[in-house]
């Protein structure tokens, strides 16, 4: 029994069955948010256990035919029943439930991406253990009755750039676990990969090098007044004494010197190769942000900034990730 | 905040607590009931499996090393074949079933071996059935399925519980589990009532019942040795149970015969010789000159008897039916033999006639094997007998009635705990101890008869049986075995002398509780056999209904309905569509909201409330809004406008104003009940 089982192991039935079933699914037309699991579109196959299950309710029937043995009959078919009906529990897990919304952090190379998928559950039972998946990685979640929950499509990625969510798996094998449901889904959505930073090189560039100097805030820096706060102020502009007297978020400015600022210059990187030349610049745009520089990237036809905070951060690691080449 | 999802990473592919606890549940209801059964080390063996278990829960111990796990099960495959001298057969098997359980559980790390167990104790489970078919054994079905379905259903959600913490948000670990498996259960009955009568049976086994598939039970069988099967007297098991077409006869005239026992080695009757231990003894002769003009009392009844494992067929002296069961004979000394064993519950109709005269041709030649004698054995009682056989001469009845008035007269008493006897147990009983039940008196007798120069031979089966005028059966008990002897007398044949009767009258009267005057446990009280007694009309149709159910029945369930053979092919193509058609019902009833216009409960109001307008002939346009539909549905049926109008101001209201009004939703609800379509 245990062998048989571990040759059932090798091969994995449930890949198989979905390449075939991918088969017949042919081609769908684009779907489209909110997203509902429609039953026509669910399919069911016995999990590895269900099969093995499968075998055992036939050993136990066969024994019981040939004895006559109308308890072990009984008892057989008692197991045969709910094995039967149990698919249909594990279709109502899935059947109707409703995609509402995807959303996708941006990643940078080599990190999975992550799509999280808002699944809305629209009946009133609770529908426990569904699991989203590609490849490998699986995420899981259990939906209250008429409440809402995310699952995780997890995606590797290997370049930078847009990548597409994946035709994707949202599946469960509630309540017995002897069969296997499964829809695929793939409602619009994209992920951005940031170039992966180099690992180590050289450090930012100093003023010489790019035309800059490191920004110093000194006692010498020319007052500029007050504006509005703005998510990603570093908080040391932050105008504490004004924010504690009057309630408003307000940032302290100075006034800009050309001079002291950070320049981030795609073509001065002594690399020939494009992408090398993109690691470095996401490396540099990370640390300078870590270190809350004023910093701007200028690539060949395009300047971003000078700038700091997230919002800077992101709009150059963009540039970089949508740089074409 | 963690994440709002759960991770694989996070998952550990060891069973939590509460799987363990679910499985372990499992494990025990599947072994429970076979713990007497088994050799005492291995319910212990599974005990600490189970200990060593929670000990990875409790102290965080690491598993037994692989050598010593691999240790243990050569240790337990050698006790098990030192134990049963095999580990085929029926008790080997569960025995290493149950072995392979413990161990199993000693190495469950992963969801994969969880199953595994599972799959086993479903198995261990069905084998309890090779050994009882009781309805209390229904409950225990019905419990297993539940529990262990219900671990599967706790396994399926250990992620959730591990992600959540114990216990899971969305499923109660407990009830919640057990409630889904008894409601799947419960759905799953109807189906299995169809495919228990409707799944095409086997005619004849595809392979034979294992030897040792009833060993173990008590029972008449073709020997007989006095002060050896003493338990049978205090067995209460049901041996077979009789329905009579006409009255009842007296109790002392229900003689049940058996096995004919003719050789005797000096300590045990068999049938044959003691010698062959094979379990189809040799068929010495059919009898088939049953001459029906000298049937003069025929009594026709209907047998129903248990599982032996034995040859044997009862019937009441004597069987004359020349129908019988198949595969069974009236033997030469009316003994009923069947070629294979009973090993399921057996039923069959029989006539027997207690006046027909034995004396046929068989019975002739064979009178001399009735006086056969071992050499040497009991030297006093050869002398007590060749005495009379000098005083009585060729008046073979004056010798029986010496004896018989020996038992009477001369200080015998008739008792279940007899003082024990030696190699020369007829004499030792005779002259020394004159205490015993029916074995010895009818073993004494014979032996006396037979050295006398009278032809006897021990009958065995079973005297008397409980009448239950309710259900209108007599129920004969395995404490109802008796053992009587049959002599020859030249002008008459065979008859039969139940020397147990000139002792203890009782014996035969009121049977043989009655006959000691005891009881045989704490709680054997006479108004507690007769509650049993009645419940035993329960048992009996289960067993009725139920147990008895075979190809042959399967094939007549139709006869009510005038079809007359329902074949296999027919019964399966019938169990196909009441199957279909049953978990159609169940699908619709679990996807129902997908067909009536989803979950909304406001939308699904509106769709049934357009249905029921499209019935009466006024169907809703695809482009039609609900008040324009409104406006021409009220103008084509004028008697429902105002039901109509309330209808839609409702579902407009609920659809679109916001902040409908409490209750609007069951207002809707009651209106759209409430119109006529």
């Amino acid at each position: 029994m245990l062998g048989s089982l571990n040759s059932l192991r090798r091969f994995d039935w449930l890949e198989w069955s979905y390449r075939l079933l991918q088969r017949f699914a042919g081609h769908r037309t684009p779907q489209t948010l909110p997203l509902e699991l429609e039953r026509k579109r669910i399919y069911i196959v016995p999990t590895r256990f269900g099969l093995f299950f499968g075998l055992l309710l036939f050993v136990l029937l066969l024994g019981g035919l040939n004895y006559n043995n109308n308890m072990a009959l009984l008892f057989t078919f008692l197991l045969s029943g709910v094995a039967l009906l149990s698919p249909l529990y594990t279709v109502r897990n899935l059947a109707g439930l409703r995609v509402v919304q995807v959303t996708a952090a941006p990643v940078f190379a080599g990190e999975p991406a992550e799509f999280v998928l808002t699944l809305q559950n629209p009946s009133s039972t609770p529908r426990p253990s569904i699991w989203g998946r590609v490849q490998t990685e699986a995420t899981f979640t259990d939906l209250p009755g008429n409440g809402r929950s995310d699952v995780a499509i997890v995606v590797p990625t290997q370049r930078r750039g847009w990548i597409e969510l994946p035709r994707a798996r949202l599946y469960t094998a509630y309540p017995v676990g002897l069969f296997h449901a499964w829809a695929w889904v793939q409602p619009p959505a994209r992920c951005l990969v940031y170039p992966r930073p180099e690992p180590h090189g050289p450090g930012l560039p100093t003023g010489a090098e790019a035309g800059t100097g490191r920004p110093e805030h000194h006692g010498d820096e020319e007052w500029a007044g007050l504006r509005d706060y703005r998510p990603g102020d570093p908080s040391r502009l932050i105008a504490w004494k004004v924010i504690a007297r009057t309630d408003e978020m307000v940032t302290k400015t100075f006034a800009d010197h050309q001079s002291e600022e950070l320049r981030l210059v795609f073509e001065r990187i002594e690399l020939a190769d494009t992408e090398a030349r993109l690691a470095r610049l996401a490396r540099w745009v990370i640390e300078a942000h870590a270190r809350e520089l004023k910093y701007a990237l200028v690539m060949p036809e395009d300047t971003i900034g000078p700038a700091t905070g997230d919002t800077h951060k992101h709009r150059c690691l963009r540039a970089l990730a949508e740089f074409p080449g | 905040m963690s994440e709002s999802f759960g991770r694989i990473s996070g998952v550990s592919r060891l069973p939590d607590r509460v799987t363990m606890a679910w499985l372990l549940a499992s494990l025990t209801l599947a072994i429970g009931p076979h713990v007497p059964r088994l050799p005492a080390w291995l319910p212990l063996l599974f005990l600490a499996a189970v200990a060593e278990r929670m000990s990875h829960f409790y102290f965080k111990r690491r598993p037994l090393a692989t050598w010593l796990r691999l240790a243990i099960t050569v240790v337990c495959l050698a006790a098990i074949l030192k134990y049963y001298g095999t580990i085929l057969g029926r008790q080997a098997g569960v025995a290493l079933l149950c072995a392979m359980l413990a161990l199993k559980l000693m190495e469950t790390f992963r969801r994969r071996d969880v199953y595994l167990l599972i799959s086993l104790a479903y198995f261990v489970v069905v084998t309890q059935f090779l050994f009882e078919q009781s309805i209390y054994m229904v409950g225990y079905l019905l419990l297993a399925v539940v529990v262990i379905t219900g671990t599967l259903i706790v396994t399926e959600l250990q992620p959730s519980r591990e992600r959540h913490g114990e216990p899971g948000v969305v499923a109660a670990p407990f009830w919640g589990a057990l409630r889904n498996a008894a409601w799947m259960l419960l759905q799953g009955l109807p189906l299995m009532a169809a495919m228990f009568l409707l799944f095409p049976r086997l005619g004849t086994p595809l392979w034979g019942v294992p030897e040792d598939a009833l060993a173990g039970k008590t029972g008449i069988s073709d020997r007989m040795e006095p002060g050896k099967i003493l338990e049978l007297f205090i067995d209460d098991s049901v041996a077979f149970r009789v329905e009579f077409e006409g009255p009842v006869p007296d109790p002392n005239a229900l003689y049940w015969r058996g096995p004919v026992l003719w050789y005797f080695n000096g300590n045990a009757w068999c049938r044959d010789n003691c010698i062959i231990t094979s379990t189809r003894p040799p068929l010495i002769g059919v009898r088939s000159d049953i001459d029906p003009s000298r049937i003069r009392a025929p009594i026709r009844y209907q047998v129903t008897l248990e599982p032996t494992d034995q040859h044997w067929l009862f019937a009441l002296d004597l069987p004359v039916r020349r129908t019988l069961p198949p595969r069974s004979a009236i033997e030469f000394d009316f003994t009923l033999h069947r070629r294979a064993p009973v090993s399921q519950l057996l039923a069959y109709e029989m006539i027997s006639d207690p006046l027909y005269p034995m004396d046929g041709r068989w019975d002739r030649a064979l009178i001399s094997r009735g006086r056969q004698l071992p050499a040497g054995s009991n030297p006093r009682a050869r002398e007590l007998a060749s005495d009379w056989a000098r005083r009585f001469g060729a008046n073979r009845a004056a010798i029986v009635q010496r004896a018989l008035t020996m038992f009477r007269n001369e200080g015998f008493s008739y008792s279940f705990q007899p003082p024990p006897i030696g190699i020369h147990g007829v004499d030792d009983f005779l002259f020394e101890t004159k205490d015993g039940y029916c074995e010895y008196y009818a073993s004494a007798f014979t032996f006396l008869m037979r050295a006398a120069g009278v032809s006897a031979r021990v009958v065995t089966g079973y005297q008397g049986g409980t009448y239950n005028a309710n259900a209108g059966y007599l129920l004969v008990r395995q404490s109802d075995a008796h053992a009587w002897a049959e002599v020859w007398l030249d002008d008459r044949g065979w008859v039969r002398v139940d020397p147990t009767a000139a002792v203890a009258p009782d014996r035969v009267n009121l049977g043989a509780l009655a006959a000691v005057g005891a009881r045989r446990g704490l709680l054997d009280f006479a108004w507690l056999r007769e509650v049993r007694d009645q419940f035993d009309a329960v048992h009996r149709l289960w067993s009725e209904w139920v147990l008895k159910f075979d190809r042959a029945r399967q094939r007549s369930l139709f006869k009510p309905l005038g079809i007359e053979e329902l074949s296999a092919r027919n019964g399966m193509l019938l169990l196909v569509a009441v199957g279909t058609l049953f978990v159609g019902l169940v699908m619709y009833l679990l996807l129902r909201a997908q067909w009536l216009g989803g979950y909304d409960p406001v939308a699904r109001e509106y769709a049934r409330f357009c249905r029921k307008m499209a019935r009466l002939g006024i169907q809703r346009k695809a482009w039609e809004g609900p008040r324009d539909f409104a406006r021409r549905a009220a103008a084509e049926a004028r008697p429902l406008a105002p039901a109509i109008e309330a209808i839609t101001d409702l579902y407009v209201d609920l659809r679109y104003a916001s902040g409908a009004p409490a209750g609007a939703l069951e207002k809707l609800q009651s209106k759209v009940r409430r119109l006529r379509g």
